[in-house]
């Protein structure tokens, strides 16, 4: 048991190290149980900085529960997560400004109801970054023209679309200026008219070399942008290549199941 | 002796001598259950080892009758040497015995603003407390809005059991005149009058505080 601890050890340091040039997200036999459920498997996965990674796989799999754990929404039970070079623990101190540097997208969009589409943009500027309240704006209404949206910075969120919506929940991530974008399943939520304004202004973000985790089952975005595609099943990856062979020629049967019935 | 109106209006101006006593200790003990009540369950959530102590002293408020909670003040604070005046250990009993329910209200209230609000503010970079005071707290307000009026009236009407530790208030004052007239049913039929009354206003303010809370977020 001894000797190969150790070897695992002097590996693991060696990735933290280069981890600060290169790997912006690495992530090392990482476990999760969810009580006696495990919703993780000794998953690693290494994400480069400016490379944009798509997971995918069936409901269930494992997917948010991945990517929740890389801002720690979700603890991990083992292994090890490292993001910009800090490592993720439980508790620890210092988390908030970790999470400054990783923007996160909801299903959902999670907007703060009580607070209009700039004040939404604003309000982590402000009371985190403690940028005035001037200057925060200009910020915001930076990014919410990136999104195409700016004209309703004075509105609340539910007088907006879906889509719009989805595109200031982006936005107000942007705002923060993070290094790294996390989306789990963006557009799942929206009618289908609204889906490919999400997606335009996500491919938009992936030419400007943003380092991007999305889960999504949008192919056409997968094939277009991503430059690895992740399969996992089971709390577990399974399958992972670039987007010509992951679609064109996948290795795993689960993965070829699961891409048929994604046709259907 | 059959009630007398006359009479009942007559005495109106000796029962209100009471009244100022009970809108302070009213208002007063409903501020204080609400911050502390808020400061429980602050504590519950803070952390593993705070949550339980705090769960028991709350149960064990909700638990034991008002009654026995203010004369434990009354009689037990002097022994260790801090005497204060009746009237502001009445109000850290009602203060002190309400905290307990009102802490469930913030805790359902809470419990009713979905996760992704505090999960979407966290993901932003916020610290726990700017989370709660500007995105979870503005949202749970609308929630708990009316079971906090409730609470309201509730003190309200409990103010009288402050006579037991010889706390001035509208019902003493009534008790004062009918010893005085050997007349109960007029003293009694008012003060319940002006109980209600106060009831009234105070839900009159938690309904248009309620419906304002309920528009923000509509319109600018
Ligand atoms: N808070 C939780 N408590 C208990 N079980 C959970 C919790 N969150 C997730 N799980 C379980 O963990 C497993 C993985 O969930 P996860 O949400 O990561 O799946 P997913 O791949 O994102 O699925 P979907 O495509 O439906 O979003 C599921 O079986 C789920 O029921
Ligand atoms: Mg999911």
């Amino acid at each position: 048991m001894e000797p190969e601890r150790t070897e695992r050890r002097t590996l693991v340091v060696e990735f933290t190290q280069k981890a600060d040039s290169r790997a912006a997200v690495l992530i090392e036999g990482v476990s999760k149980w969810f009580g006696t459920f495990q919703a993780l498997d000794k998953v690693s996965l290494n994400v480069a900085v400016g490379e944009r990674l798509v997971i995918c796989g069936p409901s269930g799999s494992g997917k948010s529960t991945l990517i929740r754990c890389v801002n720690q929404l979700e603890t991990h039970d083992e292994g090890r997560i490292v993001v910009s070079g800090a490592e993720l623990r439980p508790g620890m101190r210092g988390l908030a400004e970790v999470r400054r540097d990783v923007g996160m997208v909801f299903q959902q969009f999670n907007l703060f109801p009580h607070l209009s589409v700039l004040d939404n943009c604003t309000l982590a500027l402000r009371r985190a970054r403690k940028i005035p309240k001037d200057a925060a704006n200009q910020i915001a209404m930076e990014k919410l023209e990136r999104v195409h949206i700016a004209e309703q910075a004075k509105k609340y969120p539910r007088q907006l679309s879906g889509g719009q919506q989805q595109r200031v929940a982006i936005a107000r991530a942007l705002c923060m200026k993070p290094k790294i974008m996390l989306f789990d399943e963006p557009t799942s939520a929206l009618d289908p008219e609204m889906v490919k304004e999400v997606l335009d202004v996500m491919t938009a973000l992936a030419k400007e070399g943003m380092t991007m985790i999305c889960v999504t089952h949008e192919m056409g975005f997968a094939r277009e942008v991503a430059d690895r595609v992740v399969f996992m099943d089971k709390g577990a990856i399974i399958e992972e290549a670039a987007p010509q062979k992951f679609f064109g020629n996948p290795e795993h049967d689960r993965t070829k199941q699961f891409l048929k019935q994604l046709l259907h | 002796m059959s009630f007398d109106l006359a009479f009942a209006v007559e005495i109106i101006p000796r029962v209100l001598e009471g009244i100022g006593n009970t809108i302070l200790v009213g208002i007063l003990s409903f501020i204080g259950a609400t911050l502390l009540g808020f400061l429980w369950e602050m504590l519950r959530r803070s952390n593993r080892w705070v949550r339980p102590i705090v769960q028991f002293l709350v149960d064990a408020i909700r638990s034991t009758p008002a009654l026995v909670q203010i004369y434990f003040l009354f009689f037990v604070l002097p022994y260790y040497g801090v005497v204060l005046p009746a009237i502001l250990v009445g109000i850290f009993g009602l203060s002190f015995y309400y905290s307990g329910y009102i802490s469930e209200v913030f805790k359902a209230g809470i419990e009713a603003v979905p996760a992704g609000q505090s999960e979407a503010a966290l993901s932003l970079g916020l610290n726990r407390w700017d989370t709660v005071m500007y995105v979870v707290a503005p949202q749970m307000l609308r929630n708990i809005a009316a079971p906090l009026g409730a609470y309201s009236i509730g003190i309200l009407k409990s103010t009288p059991l402050l006579a037991v530790i010889a706390v001035p208030e509208m019902l003493g004052s009534a008790f004062d005149v009918a010893s005085d007239t050997y007349r109960y049913a007029e003293p009694m039929f008012i003060a319940g009058v002006l109980f209600l009354l106060l009831a009234l206003i105070a839900a009159f303010l938690v309904g248009t505080l309620e419906r304002r809370l309920g528009l923000l977020g509509t319109s600018h």
